[in-house]
């Protein structure tokens, strides 16, 4: 009983904390725009063709090679590193505007069908306005849910479903 | 001490002098209902051919799939009378059960057939109820269903729902995984199946219209989700308007006027009212959260729905007036943290839902949970048209099926399978009896 | 000092009738000691005679010398006189003065007098006062000793008379808890009976009612609380003759099922006619009614 107080006032804590937290992160990652990711798209950028932009998405050693995000369950929360390799495609598709991106929303197969095309897309919406926020475009962005029914894994387990509660990025033409 | 024993004295004496005149009288209280033990016998055939279909069987597998009837095996019968004059009454008591259906089929022509029957009380010696119903070769299964509703209705005092269809989705892959989507209809036991539409988008949320005649449901293209609604005998789809992000979960108003749908094009998902003539949309619910999954009440004064706008999903209920929201949404269940997918019975009291992932009951006026199944990953419960049982897609091993349970919540039946994956299914209205 | 008279002008009119009476006293004193005062002494009548001059003058001389003699010893007299009036006047004056004192005392000693009188008179008065009182005290206590007497005598009667009472009601209530005591014995042996005839009525009512039950299907539409009440009449093998519907549900297919239910239990557990209670079995009611929850 106390265990389960405790758990419960840290996780509040812990979600108050994420919550003030969330919109600095994501300021501050704008403005830093450090790391090897920011300065290959603004190379690319410079060189300015789709050949590049093809390099740098072919690249598997490219932060943008991370094209799927996860969530918990009934949940449409971005992780925190998720966060920073987001950045990295937001500045990508800042850098690029002629390209744009298709953000998938998916879910598990627990809870209703509907509702899951509506947690799928709100998965979708919580990625795309983060790119946004860092530097993307919304006219390169498109969001769209097929909730539960495109898994990638097909088990009935946590360890099936943790992988079909996911936002994958789908760039257009590469 | 004394002096109560004195009244009590008194009492008995009081009483015991007029018990000797007045007539004993026992009063006998039960709530629940037994199945009703039933014999039916294997109908008399008159024809040329060997009968197309066994009837009594039929009948015997409806009656006991309602969970009602506990039908005695075609072993056990003492005898195999085809009408009632040939029935001893004595040798069926013996047997212990409370009725009876003898009949007979005649081919009247080619294809064409006449089937009489009686029902009977063995208890008290007496027929209840006689019928003579006509049908062409391939309405025979549907005549043995209306046989089946007129001996639940005569028994049970509920219509019965056993000349209905269910409308389901079913899911095959080949060798290479992809997948296809069926629509499909079929008698509430499973056969006749006719397929609506085969597609490689996932179909999601079949929704019959109260005509009996139409199904809406949402096909999930590489687009994005799109309501259509196709007509059951004619085929002919018709796509609606679609809308920027979701385009779920419809829902047909009593008058088949009206979908109520879940769109996502001003933000969230939240739910609108689709004309069907205007194609315009009305907005319902306002909220940031997911508002998802409307079912209407059956006079069309409201609508149930899923929202997690307070944390997890739970069923809300809204007034409607005249198309438009009256009044602000209530909060429905308060107990479990996934409550979703409302079917409302057909009454209007109860409404079948996923209580954390299990199928249960909300009484919508005490608000009271009763849990039904004890399966896992329970989904999409629709109330059959006479309100005594919820059919529901659950999982069978690693395959999805349909079953269907009581809502006295007696043992669930698997409904039989056809190949692959079947979900999604939704009970129609009652049909209008054919003879 | 004006302010002063103002204020008090009957002070002053006092004090000035006060001054006028001692003036107007003293006057009056005055006046009427002047007669005594103003009398005039006896006065001796002198002889003259002629005599020779040197004999004249010696009887001149010796005239004159007895002339002073006779002028002093006048003189003395008038002295003698005087001193004598004033020792009168003071005589006078002591004796009025003791004349005063006397009356005064008088005065005084009849006020005391009177005053003692006074006194003893009100001390008779007082003593006849307090006699008379004594006298009343002792009227009065008589009275209330009587009175208390009386009172005294009336609560041993009324004591005495609820004794008798008590007693009275004591040895009635006895009788009648006797009487009851019997009754009551009477009773608990006829209600003993009752009772054991009761329970075995009981016990087969409740035989009655479990088969019933247990043959009972409810029909699962009919409405909760719905009943139905069957007249079924029994044979001693507990065989059902007949089922009748005393009072319909208004339901058809729960009506069947209460009858399907009297007649699938027949037969009904009924106890043996040996007893003399199967009577009460030969024709019995059975009100089946489907539970409000």
């Amino acid at each position: 009983m106390d265990r389960l107080l405790k758990l419960v006032l840290v996780t509040g804590l812990v979600l108050g904390l994420a919550a003030c937290a969330g919109p600095a992160k994501e300021g501050e990652g704008a403005a830093g725009a450090g790391g090897p990711a920011a300065g290959d798209t603004r190379r690319a950028a410079e060189a300015g063709g789709p050949v590049d932009a093809k390099t740098l998405l072919s690249d598997p050693d490219s932060p943008l090679a991370k094209r799927v995000f996860y969530f918990d369950f009934d949940s449409a929360e971005v992780s925190a590193e998720d966060r920073a390799a987001l950045r990295a495609h937001a500045e990508f598709l800042a850098a690029h505007p002629g390209i744009s991106a298709v953000l998938e929303g998916h879910a598990d197969e627990r809870g209703t069908r509907e509702y899951n095309m509506a947690l799928g897309e709100r998965r979708a919406k919580a990625v795309a306005k983060l790119l946004v926020l860092q530097g993307a475009s919304r006219d390169q962005l498109q969001t769209i849910s097929f909730g539960e029914e495109r898994p990638v894994a097909l088990g009935h387990d946590e360890a099936a479903w943790r992988l079909n509660r996911r936002v994958e990025i789908l760039y257009s033409g590469y | 001490m004394t002096r109560h024993l004195h009244i009590w004295m008194l009492a008995a004496l009081l009483a015991w002098p007029l018990s000797g005149r007045a007539t004993l009288t026992i009063e006998i209280e039960k709530g629940e209902a037994d199945a009703i033990p039933i014999a039916i016998v294997p109908f008399g055939w008159q024809g040329p051919r060997a009968a197309p279909l066994d009837v009594a069987a039929v009948v015997r597998a409806d009656l006991a799939r309602s969970g009602r009837f506990a039908p005695v095996p075609v072993a056990d019968l003492v005898a195999r009378p085809t009408t009632a004059a040939q029935v001893r009454y004595a040798d069926w008591r013996v047997l212990k059960v409370n009725n009876l259906v003898v009949g007979r089929m005649v081919e009247t022509e080619r294809n064409r057939f006449r089937i009489d029957f009686q029902l009977l009380d063995v208890v008290n010696g007496q027929q209840i109820a006689g019928y003579s119903i006509r049908a062409g070769v391939r309405d025979l299964r549907r005549a043995a269903h209306q046989i089946s509703d007129l001996v639940f209705e005569a028994l049970t005092g509920i219509p019965g729902a056993f000349d209905t269809r269910i409308a389901y989705v079913t899911v095959t892959a080949d060798r290479r995984g992809r997948k296809t989507y069926r629509l499909a209809i079929s008698d509430v036991d499973g056969y006749n199946e006719q397929v609506l539409l085969t597609s490689p988008d996932p179909i999601l949320s079949p929704a019959w219209a109260p005509d009996g005649e139409r199904i809406a449901y949402v096909s999930v293209t590489p687009r994005g989700p799109v309501i259509h609604v196709q007509n059951v005998y004619n085929r002919r789809a018709r796509k609606l308007r679609r809308f920027p992000g979701l385009n779920n979960a419809p829902a047909f108003s009593p008058d088949g006027r009206t979908l109520a749908v879940t769109l996502s094009k001003d933000g969230s998902a939240d739910i609108y009212l689709y004309d069907l003539k205007t194609d315009r949309v009305t907005r319902i619910t306002r909220s940031p959260a997911i508002d998802v999954e409307a079912a209407w009440l059956p006079d069309g004064s409201g609508l149930v729905f899923t929202s997690d706008r307070g944390g997890t999903p739970q069923l809300y209920r809204i007034a409607l007036r005249d198309g438009r929201p009256a009044g602000r949404p209530q909060r429905l269940t308060f107990s479990g943290k996934y409550n979703a997918r409302a079917s409302v019975s057909p009454d209007g009291r109860r409404v079948a839902f996923v209580h954390d992932h299990r199928i249960a009951l909300l009484d919508l006026e005490t608000l009271a949970i009763e849990v039904l199944t004890e399966t896992r990953l329970d989904e999409s419960p629709s109330f059959a048209p006479n309100g005594d049982m919820v059919i529901y897609a659950t999982r069978d091993g690693n395959t999805g099926v349909l079953a269907a349970i009581s809502v006295e919540g007696r043992a669930p039946q698997t409904l039989s399978v056809t190949r692959g994956e079947i979900r999604e299914p939704a009970w129609s209205p009652l049909r209008r009896r054919n003879f | 000092m004006i302010a002063f008279i103002r204020q008090h002008p009957v002070a002053l009119a006092v004090a000035v009738a006060i001054h006028v009476a001692f003036f107007a006293i003293l006057v009056l004193s005055f006046r009427y000691s002047r007669p005594t005062t103003a009398e005039a002494p006896p006065v001796e009548v002198v002889q003259a005679v002629a005599v020779d001059e040197a004999k004249v003058k010696r009887e001149l001389e010796r005239i004159k010398a007895a002339e002073r003699r006779r002028e002093e010893k006048l003189k003395a007299m008038a002295a003698a006189r005087k001193r004598e009036e004033k020792r009168l006047a003071e005589l006078r004056r002591k004796r009025e003065a003791e004349r005063r004192r006397q009356a005064e005392l008088e005065r005084k000693r009849r006020a005391e007098k009177k005053r003692l009188a006074e006194l003893r008179r009100k001390q008779a008065e007082e003593k006849k006062r307090l006699a008379k009182l004594e006298a009343e005290k002792k009227a009065l206590a008589e009275k209330r000793r009587r009175e208390q007497e009386r009172l005294a005598r009336l609560e041993r009667e009324r004591r005495e008379a609820e004794r008798r009472r008590r007693e009275e009601a004591a040895r009635a209530r006895a009788e009648a808890e006797l009487k009851k005591k019997l009754e009551a014995e009477q009773q608990r042996l006829a209600a003993l009976q009752a009772q054991q005839r009761r329970s075995e009525i009981d016990r087969y009512q409740q035989l009655i009612y479990a088969e019933v039950y247990r043959n009972w299907t409810v029909p699962p539409g009919a409405r909760r609380g719905m009943s139905a009440e069957l007249r079924v009449r029994l044979i001693p093998s507990g065989d059902v003759v007949t089922v009748d519907i005393a009072r319909s549900s208004g339901d058809a297919v729960f009506d069947r099922s209460a009858m399907q239910a009297v007649r699938k239990a027949s037969p009904l557990p009924v106890p043996p006619v040996e007893s003399g209670l199967f009577e009460e079995f030969r024709q019995i009611n059975l009100v089946l009614r489907k539970k409000e929850t």
